[in-house]
């Protein structure tokens, strides 16, 4: 009998247990939400009272039923009472898109909303009609035409404002309590402009010298460090040829042209000029003479000046001459952008007067010009930026069967102009 | 769960802590506007050179404006670097010869080696182009070297406080380029019986006279032609004896004569004679000229070492027609009389 006894007291303790447990199971399922997991917030920008910015939420739905209602409520703190945040609002959104739903119909805002969802500036009501369940699992959807917080909710106005989004789902369209499915919280931050400063200096590095190199490919140095040379040599003239540079060593001359490499970031871009130096004497200062010497005014065989070209012109030998062409620009050294005189693609292009052969090819034969008044005279020019391109001087004379003999010497002041 | 929060909110302190740290160090943005348009022509890029310097540059800001600085550095255009002085640049001594756009400025005291300060009442100005040249700025010492120059335009009227429009020009230095020739010296003489004008030809080594008679004179022409680049010109003379045949001699007219048969007479000319009717005026480019003596038509002399034609200055090819004239007596000792005549051409170089 007490063995009974024990028995049935054992028996009704179990079944009161199991009734417990099935009537704590019940409650549960009317009254607790389940965890939205993997939430996320996407500002597609996050600069202070921005307008017209897209928010994107991502979550994960804990449990298989009909959602029907979504509540985004955002606030300046993660629990407690609600305060929403001073600038946001989602009154003029609009739905931009979801994603991964079971079921294609889309959410739509809300405007009017009803039981536990009423739309405010901080608070987006969207439902759908869609009572077929969605299973468990991630989600998508995105609102657009959201204008982000001010910042003033936080310390100091401080830009770099935190605030969260409370996410309600309903598996009813008019967001009744007791349809109420997943709930979580997401956070996000507006931000102050970054503003990233950087200068970028005037650059302009411009060189003369001499160099082997004729040709309009054959780099003639990396840069300015690597021109050097003060002079070019025409050697020995002779009234039976037009002698130009470069002129081979065994002849007395140096084998060098002259050079004009130039580097520049100027956006409005640069010319090259030169101007010729005046050299001491009489008559003719400025062109190919013996320094010092007197000579006359005019075309005069005579006298120890070689008559300079005053425009461009091929020379005949005998007939004094002397002067200057641009052969070609050198691409050689040029590495930051396309560049070659054969496809017109140099920056840096020799203009009217001192241009060697065409735009587009290397030489001499339109001839030679010399200005030899110390006024400057413009011989290349740039529309952009240059990088170290190179115009290639070539020179040259004839001297007259009666040009005296004499050491000539002729000096040129090249100067490049940039305008930034 | 409520560390969890803690460690959150924590993380958030740092996260606006750095912020409002990176907010306070972020350099404060530049209030200056930029100039546009900017450029510097320099007058001569010769090192050391006193020279003109012209900027030109647009202003941007319209607000007043009472002085502007340029600022020579040779190390970097922009404000946050200090300025290096360049080596032997010295702008403490230009003047404003021209201004354009916004006018009005003169040098102000603040001016110094590398610092120009032009200043003027404040006024207010227009965006847009403006231009300023200043003389007597010497060079930098330093070829291939580039020159920066900052330029500031402020509402004080001695380049001081905040600048208002700002920019930077650059400009470079070099020592020039010389183009050296040589003419070498050159003298060419040529002679013959006949010769080209430019000496490409000489042909003949003698002149036959015939047979001399007292009843008439005898004449021949030889000829030479010379050219020079020798500044100074040359001189052409002519060397040797007068006839002779042994012992037997022609006498060799010591002044320029007329011809005489029946006379013995030895004598040469560069001139073309009608008594007798022989030789030929100087052909070709050159200016070079018979001497005096021999420059007169029908008058003949023979003087051995005399110069007989030359060039002041340097002279393309001249030809000249030497008449050789004999005339003899009554009585001339017979036999066969020659001479050598060697010509010869000089120039100093």
């Amino acid at each position: 009998m007490r063995k009974k006894y024990y028995i049935l007291q054992r028996s009704l303790l179990a079944l009161l247990l199991i009734v417990l447990v099935v009537v704590s199971s019940g409650l549960n399922d009317k009254t607790s939400a389940s965890q939205l997991t993997v939430r996320s917030l996407t500002l597609s920008t996050a600069v202070v009272s921005q307008t017209g910015v897209t928010y994107t939420f991502g979550f994960t739905l804990a449990q298989t039923a009909a959602v029907q209602g979504l509540k985004f409520e955002a606030c300046t703190t993660a629990l407690g009472a609600c305060t929403a945040p001073t600038g946001l609002s989602v009154s003029s959104a609009t739905f931009s898109s979801q994603g991964s739903w079971t079921n294609a119909t889309n959410f739509a805002v809300d405007g009017t909303g009803a039981n536990d969802c009423t739309p405010a500036a901080n608070v987006l009501c969207a439902n759908r009609t869609q009572a077929a369940n969605e299973t468990a699992g991630a989600r998508t959807i995105a609102f657009g035409t959201i204008t982000n917080p001010s910042g003033a909710s936080c310390s100091g106005s401080n830009p770099n404002c935190t605030f969260f989004v409370h996410i309600t789902t309903y598996s009813t369209n008019n967001y009744t309590v007791g349809g109420t499915l997943d709930n979580g919280t997401v956070a996000s931050s507006t931000t102050q402009t970054l503003t990233i400063a950087a200068s970028i200096q005037e650059v302009l590095n411009f060189c003369i010298g001499s160099t082997a190199v004729d040709d309009a490919t054959t780099s003639p140095g990396s840069d300015c460090s690597a021109i050097t040379g003060t002079t070019v040599d025409l050697g020995v003239l002779d009234s039976a040829t037009v002698t130009e540079t470069p002129v081979s060593t065994t002849t007395n001359g140096n084998n060098k042209n002259g050079i004009a490499m130039l580097k520049t970031n100027a956006s409005n871009g640069a010319s090259v000029t030169y101007r010729a130096i005046q050299q001491s004497g009489t008559n003719h200062k400025g062109g190919l003479r013996v320094v010092g010497a007197t000579c006359n005014a005019g075309s005069i065989n005579t006298d120890q000046c070689i008559d300079s070209s005053a425009s461009q012109a091929a020379f005949s030998a005998g007939t004094e001459a002397f002067g200057m062409t641009v052969a070609g620009t050198n691409c050689g050294s040029t590495g930051a952008y396309s560049c070659a005189l054969g496809s017109g693609t140099n920056n840096l292009k020799a203009v009217s007067g001192y241009i060697g052969a065409s735009a587009t090819s290397y030489g001499t034969s339109n001839g030679y010009k010399w200005r030899e008044d110390g006024s400057t005279d413009q011989i290349a020019s740039s529309s952009t930026a240059v990088d170290d391109e190179a115009l290639i001087l070539v020179f040259a004379a004839t001297p007259n069967i009666v040009t005296p003999t004499g050491s000539y010497q002729a000096q040129g002041d090249f100067i490049a102009i940039a305008t930034y | 769960m409520k560390l969890l929060r803690a460690k959150t909110a924590f993380s958030g302190s740092w996260l606006l802590v750095v912020a409002i740290f990176l907010v306070l160090l972020w350099p404060s943005s530049v209030a200056a506007d930029t100039m546009t348009n900017r450029s510097v022509t320099i007058q001569t890029a010769l090192t050391n050179a006193t020279t003109a310097h012209q900027f030109k540059f647009d202003y941007a800001s319209a607000t007043n404006v009472g002085s502007v600085t340029f600022d020579y550095c040779d190390n970097s255009p922009l404000e946050e670097d200090p300025c290096t002085a360049p080596a032997g640049l010295d702008v403490s001594n230009v003047t404003l010869t021209s201004q354009s756009g916004q006018t009005g400025f003169s040098i102000h005291p603040n001016t110094n080696t590398n610092r120009v300060v032009i200043s003027r009442l404040p006024l207010s100005v227009s965006p847009g182009p403006a231009s300023y040249t200043f003389n007597n700025a010497v060079n930098a010492s330093a070829p291939n070297d580039t020159i920066f120059v900052r330029i500031n335009t402020y509402t004080s009227t001695d380049g001081t406080g905040s600048s208002i429009d700002r920019g930077a020009v650059a400009f470079s230095l070099s020592s020039g380029l010389a183009v050296s020739a040589y003419v070498p010296p050159f003298l060419s003489l040529c002679t013959g019986v006949t010769v080209a004008v430019n000496c490409s030809t000489a042909v003949g080594l003698g002149v036959n006279l015939g047979t001399l008679s007292a009843l008439q004179a005898s004449a021949g022409t030889s000829q030479a032609a010379a050219a020079t680049n020798d500044v100074t010109g040359y001189s052409l003379s002519v060397l040797g004896t007068t006839m002779t045949s042994g012992n037997n001699t022609i006498p060799a007219l010591t002044a320029p004569t007329i011809s005489s048969p029946a006379t013995g007479q030895f004598g040469i000319n560069l001139r073309r004679n009608t008594v007798p009717g022989k030789g030929h005026d100087r052909e070709g480019g050159g200016t070079a000229a018979p001497t005096a003596d021999y420059n007169q038509a029908n008058l003949f002399k023979f003087n051995s070492g005399d110069t007989i034609a030359a060039a002041s200055t340097s002279t393309d090819f001249n030809r000249f027609t030497i008449t050789y004239l004999v005339n003899i007596p009554f009585g001339q000792a017979p036999g066969v009389y020659s001479t050598t005549l060697t010509y010869v051409a000089v120039a100093s170089f």
